[in-house]
């Protein structure tokens, strides 16, 4: 009963790394478009109605995008008016509206990305690279919370003793570099302490063990190899020019082969799996609660 | 890097990669390869670069309280990252990296990078920013001396890096929006992206103004107290 | 069977003729519960770091430290890290990483402990010192009191035979400290881990510890168990000071009995033994009507619009020239109503009136010119130069002009870096600071948190100097014992309201539970006696009355 951001951080990074960069690589309009779906999809299940002002953004992105490009962007036959002797041409519009779909999606990917990855998570996925970098992080995580409150304890200090005030451009500067420098004494300074601990605690002896919440099951399991088997099939598909699509100087889709469809539907199955996980997970709730 | 036995061949990867994987991926990959791909490798380029540096870590003997040092230089950097329109990001980098050692300033600016992107908004473009600002702390640590004996050099090192900074992500830009590299196209970015570029080297310069002198201070103060 | 000893141990600094600790031997007992005591600058910390491989300090050492029989540096690097655990003064700066749960496999992860083995060891732990739901947090969000137990924690989950504690509770508050000490005790009691702890707060610890360590001039004047090394101590040791109430008070009486140390041996035995004729000081003059400095009427407060009232209905004044102490639990409000007065957080309803006019007609930085200024609890926010010189240079540059008049030699201080000072140092030197903005009003938060007894005294010291100079004081502590010794007045807050207010004398005779030692000692006995000196002087004039 695992939702899918409680699932194991390395086969989830897969996933969503794989989905995103597929995006990011891939020009095709009808990938872009499912990407987009699934990735509003994906993000409408974390957050529900939160973060409006975040899709409104995003979802204004394709139309900005559309209706620019053609400004600057020269290529294209089929003029549609001309601005200061410049063309301005359907290519361009449809191209700027498929980079402004990309640009979305790849987006709403990261946003999505971001919010699942707490700073635990990222922690396990540094450990596979390298545990001390892993650790040099987790403590970079942990001196920006605790920076943050010094910093707040540094300004009401010095509005204390009267030396800063806010909202006066002047003081706002100067204050700003007071209390950034003793800041950084302090930091420094009481740095040593937890260097002292490490040390007591015997950092440093001789081999590492590492420690961890996070465990491979089945489900991360099938999650990891559904995702790189599927991913590997778009990426032999795009590879193999099955999606090329040509967007100048006039525009050309691809090939409508049973191989095209294929990649599609593959694609589709990639980016839903979050969705599909989530929907499994209610009805499989919803049956347990019939049950009692 | 651990795989590699020899540690002669490691200390060469390790010192040649910065220099050699750079020019790789500017020069020599449109040679070789088809447009379209270009995009795909050079991304693949950067993330292979910044795992094989990054995974370097692990062997390599920082030391305690230089770690520590490190987590706190990073900290801060991302603090100031949250600043609006400037960002010491790059002065904090830079004075890490004359005192604490190349490796450190590398850290620094690479971590600072992804961890302010939660902020900042994590995206394909994060390895790139990561790979840029570490280069700059990176190169920083080498250039450690002279950089240290002359301030006017410092601010030199500050602006040219501002200008390296945006050349660099502009690479990724132009990828990015027209899917295909030429040097038309990275020049147009290029050029777009001037004022900012701009804004970003004097910042720096700024920073390092303001900066230099007590960051330096305390760091020469902690190395000596911690004994590194 | 000894688990740890010292024989004959010198140890001399680099560049420093006078060894820091000369010819210190000791011997404890395996499950034994030492606490080592002595002035600041004793050698206490150095001491206790010499006993901890991992963080002797840079030095030339002779003699020999043993742990279960074996020379220090001859011990194998997972024993040394694993069997002896060290928690030091600071709760926060001791965190490592950025959740409970990794603090505490942190040090097993360093031994290269199996990861279930782990699992277990993080679950038996939490539960024991009822952490468990405090496992995913991230340790910035919790009090000191958790953290220190954090800390603890982490330490014990190596299952220590050996743990050295440095000043664990100086930065703690009184309950959260009691806490902690309790722990300990447990633990001793439990698992019979041997403990070595280094404490000023010594009130609640005396009655525990079985052992005393008793430090001077660098080396270890006297081992025993608490009653008979008390009854032994010179009445002019300085440690004495730093002693609980009831051992102050058998050193100025020397009655017939042993030596109390706790509050109820010194009701039960000593107490009765005293005389009774006199039973009551007489009053102390009033003091002398000044103007008002402080005048709060009706204030409310809260940080959040929808949040709760923080000040609620707080109403109380200062009198000018007057040291005015505000004692209360945490979170009744005691620092919010300091930044109030200074200024910096507004009240939504009610009245604040500083030297008669009201806070708001104070515009742009006039509150802070020649007239306000707040020392905040961690003086640390307000150093930022080199030396103690340029931090008042920083403010003034004719600073030794201006502090003339400063009851205290700041000589030393000033060629030093701020944090390269003590507590009580670092303390007087932002006292300093602040004096230079020539405020006529102080306010202090905390200002002894973390000081020994002489710190205080000295701290104490420099604030009748500065009262004696018409500055008016209010400070918000913990301390009721600082509070009953030095303040005019006192007053009592709860939930941000102003309970009760009073000289220390009646306030802290009328008050049952937050009162002092010496209160709680004589009640029933003498009337209003809250210091150790008041009962001291009745039983004095006592006898005096006899001889007539």
């Amino acid at each position: 009963m695992r939702s899918y951001a409680e699932m194991n951080p390395a086969a989830v990074t897969v996933h969503l790394m794989l989905t995103a960069c597929i995006t990011v690589f891939c020009m095709e309009p009808f990938l872009l478009g499912i990407s987009l779906l699934c990735a509003i999809g994906f993000f409408l299940i974390q957050n529900g109605r939160k973060h409006a002002s975040f899709h409104i953004g995003a979802i204004g992105m394709p139309t900005l995008f559309a209706l620019l490009n053609p400004l600057w962007n020269q290529h294209g036959t089929t003029v549609l008016f001309f601005i200061n002797q410049r063309a301005y041409t359907t290519e361009a519009l449809f191209y700027g509206a498929v980079a402004g779909i990309r640009l979305a999606a790849v987006l709403y990917w990261f946003r999505s990305f971001s919010q699942l990855m707490t700073s635990e998570k990222l922690f396990y996925l540094f450990r596979f690279l390298s545990p001390k970098l892993a650790l040099i992080f987790s403590m970079a995580v942990r001196n920006l919370t605790l920076f943050r409150q010094q910093m707040q304890r540094i300004r009401t200090a010095q509005r204390g003793l009267g030396l800063y005030r806010e909202g006066h451009l002047i003081d706002d500067l100067r204050g700003g570099l007071r209390i950034f420098s003793i800041l950084l004494t302090w930091a420094l300074e009481n740095g040593i302490i937890t260097a002292n601990s490490m040390a007591a605690r015997g950092y440093g002896i001789g081999s590492r063990s590492s420690f961890t919440f996070f465990r491979w099951r089945r489900g991360d399991i099938v999650l990891l190899a559904v995702s790189l088997l599927l991913g590997a099939a778009v990426t032999a598909g795009i590879a193999a020019g099955r999606l090329d699509w040509q967007f100048y100087p006039t525009c050309a889709p691809a090939a409508h082969s049973s191989a095209y469809y294929a990649v599609l539907t593959a694609y589709f199955l990639l980016a839903l799996l979050p969705v599909i996980h989530a929907y499994k997970e209610a009805m499989m709730w919803k049956r347990l609660r019939q049950d009692i | 890097m651990r795989t590699i036995k020899s540690e002669g061949v490691r200390r060469i990867l390790r010192n040649a990669l910065p220099f050699a994987v750079m020019p790789a991926i500017v020069l020599l990959l449109p040679l070789g390869l088809q447009e379209q791909y270009y995009a795909l490798v050079s991304f693949v380029m950067v993330m292979l670069a910044l795992l094989l540096f990054l995974s370097g870590f692990e062997r390599r003997d920082l030391g305690t309280r230089r770690m520590i040092l490190v987590s706190v230089m990073t900290a801060l950097s991302v603090l100031g990252r949250l600043l609006p329109v400037i960002k010491p990001i790059t002065a904090l980098t830079v004075l890490s990296a004359l005192y604490l050692g190349r490796e450190a300033g590398f850290l620094v600016g690479a971590l600072s990078a992804v961890l302010s992107n939660f902020v900042m908004g994590q995206g394909p473009w994060t390895p790139f920013q990561m790979l840029a600002w570490g280069l700059i702390g990176l190169f920083a640590g080498i250039l450690a001396k002279p950089l240290k004996r002359s301030r006017l050099l410092l601010y030199a090192y500050g602006f040219i890096s501002g200008f390296a900074y945006s050349m660099l992500m502009d690479i990724w830009t132009t990828l990015w929006t027209y899917k295909e590299f030429t040097l038309e196209e990275y020049l147009a970015a290029i050029s777009t992206a001037f004022p900012l570029t701009c804004l970003y080297a004097v910042s720096n310069v700024i920073f390092l103004l303001l900066l230099a002198k007590p960051i330096g201070d305390k760091l020469e103060r902690i190395r000596i107290k911690y004994g590194l | 069977m000894e688990t740890l000893a010292a024989r004959h141990l010198t140890v001399t600094f680099p560049e420093c003729e006078k060894p820091v600790l000369s010819d210190v031997s000791f011997t404890l007992e395996s499950g034994t519960f030492a606490v080592i005591c002595g002035p600041t600058g004793c050698g206490k910390t150095t001491l206790l770091r010499m006993c901890k491989r991992e963080l002797t300090p840079l030095c030339t050492q002779s003699g020999d430290i043993l742990f279960e029989s074996q020379p220090l540096g001859s011990l194998d690097p997972r024993v040394s890290a694993g069997q002896i655990g060290f928690v030091m003064q600071h709760p926060e700066q001791q965190i490592v990483t950025d959740r409970v749960w990794h603090e505490l496999a942190f040090g097993l992860e360093n031994l290269g402990t199996d990861p279930d083995v782990m699992r277990r060891r993080i679950a038996e732990i939490a539960s024991y010192f009822g952490i468990e739901s405090l496992l995913d947090r991230d340790p910035a969000e919790l009090s000191g009191g958790q953290k220190q137990l954090l800390n603890l924690a982490s330490v014990m989950i190596m299952q220590p035979r050996l743990l050295l504690l440095d000043e664990p509770t100086a930065q703690l508050d009184p309950i959260a400290a009691a806490d902690f000490l309790t722990t300990l005790h447990r633990l001793n009691q439990d698992f019979s881990v041997t403990i070595l702890l280094a404490e000023h707060r010594l009130e609640e610890i005396i009655p525990l510890c079985d052992q005393l360590l008793l430090m001077a001039h660098g080396t270890v004047i006297m081992q025993n168990d608490p009653q008979t090394l008390l009854t032994k101590i010179h009445a002019d040791s300085p440690v004495l000071a730093g002693m609980p109430a009831a051992v102050r008070l058998w050193h100025e009486l020397h009655p017939d009995c042993a030596c109390p140390l706790s509050v109820n041996t010194a009701r039960t035995h000593l107490m009765p033994l005293m005389p009774q004729q006199i039973t009551a000081l007489p009053a102390p003059p009033p003091r002398p009507k000044t103007d008002l400095a402080i005048e709060v009427s009706g204030a409310f407060f809260r940080y959040e619009r929808h949040g709760r009232d923080i000040l609620k209905d707080l109403s109380f004044s200062v009198e000018s020239g007057e040291l005015y102490c505000l004692i209360g639990g945490n979170g009744a409000g005691k620092s919010t109503v300091l930044s109030a007065l200074a200024g910096i957080n507004r009240c939504y309803a009610g009245d604040v009136r500083i030297f008669g006019k009201r806070i708001q007609d104070y515009k742009g930085r006039s509150l802070y010119q020649n007239c306000v200024t707040l020392l905040p609890q961690d003086v640390q926010t307000v150093f930022l130069c080199n030396t103690g010189a340029e931090e008042l240079q920083e403010i003034d540059k004719q600073y030794s002009e201006h502090l003339r008049n400063f009851p205290f030699d700041l000589t030393p201080l000033l060629t030093q870096h701020p944090y390269d000072l003590s507590g009580g140092e670092q303390q007087i030197l932002a006292l300093a600071k602040v004096m230079l903005t020539q405020p006529r009003m102080l306010l202090l938060d905390e200002p002894t948190k973390g000081l020994d007894a002489q710190s205080k005294q000295r701290l104490a010291n420099v604030l009748h100097g500065l009262q004696a100079q018409g500055i008016t004081t209010l400070m918000v502590t913990h301390d009721i014992e600082f509070a009953a010794c030095h303040a005019d007045r006192c007053g009592f807050l709860s939930r941000g309201a102003l309970i009760s207010a009073d000289i220390p004398q009646r306030f802290f005779a009328e008050n049952a539970f937050y009162t002092t030692a010496a209160s709680r000692i004589s009640r029933g006995f003498y009337q209003q006696t809250v210091t150790v000196d008041a009962i001291v002087q009745i039983v004095r004039k006592n006898h005096e009355a006899a001889c007539h």
